[in-house]
């Protein structure tokens, strides 16, 4: 192999001073060019072109056509594939080269009528002979050509901070959660009482009952950090609601105590104790 | 403020989106339709009669139009009717029945305007930019939108089917609801070219084939049929330039921007301070004025190129 000195120590000449620098400076162009690419991207995105899929940003096919019109990518689509399985699910794929210049890439989406999406309804199983196969057949065709289309430019999982920073109001956006199913009857009564409980400590503002909501559901994990907690009844899970019925009920009984308390000492005009008016003010904000 | 729990109002909306999707049908097809007729994508045309049961459904925000749309039909023939004219809501037309080569359509309406005729017209929904921007026949064919550029074939068959050689379009504007009145006369050229494409949609049907694919990414892109066609996308790469003076030149150019817009409001401002000062002194300035008279001119159309420059 050829070598060549460096600093008194024979290295490779693939790896020598020289090349080490302008391989780091076309490691540097790399990763400026593709945060280039990724901020231009973002920049003829909007909220509308993205979901939050699982907790994470996702393109949708909207977005991916409006990239692909900006750098100008082209693509062909092979004929789809049919698969079908033993218990009456199917799924298509589809494999598509997508071309940038002179660079072309392959991609093979698919989607199966198991996903989530296609076959739950309400949290319930909906029979694979129900599911609609041209809708299963296209969004294979939309996640090839998504994933085809990002894929080609580098900008794959892109975050939240990315979105934030092309300022992509991503409050605003739509949100897939394939896991999540309708609440049963009981938890909705569970949940509707805790808005009652709340909404009576907070004295009716609905500012200051989402306060007490956040503080009565905040948590510290298990690697010690601060979970913050919901400000929507709405955002409860069926499994958060018992917990949080529990700990609302505790801090309900409590308040009502306290402000039995309160209004017999207001009877005789004595001053209110400011140890208690500062326990009902931390443990309510 | 009631302490009551009201319920979740995003399980409101998608209840009434649920129903919404409930109702979108996807029905057989077996002739071309008057108002798909002027479809720039003749594959697109055989393949909605070929296969339609692969269609896919449009989503339930688009319904939500198609019925404003179709309430606007009603709003339109009460204008017409109020104004004292007669109107017929012609039951479906035996005339379109028969016609060669097969075409079916439901025409909107038919008024007799007192001057001893019937006329068809066709009404259309639009929003305030569509609106405005249609004011002739060549608006329509000239408009960016696919689904606008359908309008023409489809009043004109039906024109051609009723042996008229005078339509009108019948536009409300949404929101607001305006009217505007356009007479269409039966270009007899055009509607020779719909005929020919309705015959060549027949043979395709009737051979089982289908012609080729379009090359116009902004018809592709929203088609029903784009699983099915799979089309070959085929669009200019983007140019890249590496050159660093000028990329310092529009550094630069964002730089000056912010000083550039306090120079024009500033200027603005002491313009219309010394406005109609003859003689005037400020501080270390001496400032003079005087009218000038400006020379008319009319601005002839002409095609300008527009470039917009954005930081990343």
């Amino acid at each position: 192999m050829e070598e060549e000195k460096n600093n008194g120590e024979e290295v490779p000449v693939a790896i020598g001073s020289d090349n080490l620098v302008k391989m780091a400076e076309f490691a540097e162009k790399r990763v400026d060019a593709i945060n280039r690419i990724k901020r231009a991207a973002l920049r003829v995105t909007n909220v509308r072109d993205w979901t939050n899929q699982n907790g994470n940003p996702y393109l949708q096919v909207s977005g991916s056509e409006k990239v692909a019109r900006l750098f100008g990518i082209s693509w062909r689509i092979d004929e789809p594939k049919l698969t079908e399985y033993d218990d009456g699910h199917f799924g298509f794929s589809y494999k598509g080269y997508f071309t940038l210049g002179v660079a072309t890439i392959e991609f093979e989406g698919s989607r199966s009528s198991k996903d989530g999406f296609f076959s739950k309804a309400h949290g319930k199983d909906i029979p694979p002979s129900e599911i609609d196969r041209n809708g299963v057949k296209k969004a294979a065709l939309t996640n090839t050509i998504g994933n085809g289309v990002t894929r080609i430019l580098g900008i794959r999982n892109l975050s939240w901070e990315d979105l934030k920073d092309a300022g992509i109001n991503i409050s605003g956006m739509a949100k897939v959660d394939y896991k999540k199913k309708e609440m049963s009857k009981d938890a909705k009564e569970q949940r509707d009482k805790i808005g009652e409980m709340i909404m009576e400590m907070a004295g009716n503002d609905k500012e200051e009952a989402s306060k007490i909501l956040e503080d009565l559901t905040s948590f510290t994990a298990k690697d010690g950090k601060e979970v913050k907690g919901k400000k929507s009844l709405a955002d409860l899970s069926e499994k958060a609601v018992p917990v949080t019925y529990g700990k609302v009920k505790e801090e309900y009984e409590k308040w009502q105590k306290k402000s039995k308390k309160v209004k017999g000492s207001s009877k005789k005009d004595e001053p209110e104790p400011i140890e208690e008016a500062e326990y009902e003010q931390s443990s309510l904000t | 403020m009631s302490n009551r729990v009201l319920p979740d109002k995003r399980d409101i909306i998608n209840k009434i989106y649920e129903a919404k999707k409930e109702k979108i049908k996807v029905y057989p097809s077996y002739v071309p339709r008057a108002s798909e007729i002027g479809h720039p994508c003749e594959r697109y045309l055989v393949y909605s009669i070929t296969r339609w049961q692969d269609r896919i459904p449009h989503d339930p925000g688009l319904e939500f139009v198609f019925e404003g749309g179709r309430l606007v039909e009603n709003l339109a023939i009460k204008d017409f009717e109020e104004a004292g004219y007669n109107v017929y809501r012609p039951e479906p037309d035996k005339a379109i029945a028969e016609s060669r080569p097969r075409i079916t359509g439901h025409i909107d309406i038919r008024v007799d305007f007192g001057d001893g005729n019937v006329y068809t017209g066709e009404i259309k929904g639009l929003n305030k930019y569509d609106y405005d921007s249609l004011n002739s026949l060549e608006d329509f064919f000239n408009s960016k939108k696919v689904h606008i550029r359908k309008y023409p074939a489809q009043l004109m068959t039906y024109m051609y089917i009723k042996g008229e050689d005078v339509g009108f379009f019948y536009l409300k504007s949404i929101p607001g609801f305006q009217p505007k009145f356009i007479w269409i006369n039966l270009d007899y050229n055009y509607m020779e070219e719909v005929l020919k494409k309705t015959e060549r949609i027949e043979k395709y049907v009737k051979d089982g084939t289908v012609p080729g694919c379009i090359d116009d990414y902004k018809v592709c892109e929203r088609c029903p049929f784009l699983h099915v066609c799979l089309p070959e996308i085929k669009l200019q790469p983007m140019e890249i330039i590496d050159s660093i003076e000028m990329e310092e030149k529009l550094n630069r150019l964002f730089e000056l921007k912010p000083v550039f817009k306090e120079y024009n409001e500033i200027d603005k401002e002491i313009k219309e301070a010394i406005k109609e000062k003859e003689r005037l002194m400020i501080g270390d300035y001496l400032i003079t004025g005087k009218y000038i008279d400006r020379k008319g001119y009319e601005v002839k159309p002409s095609k300008y190129w527009q470039s917009k420059i954005a930081k990343l």
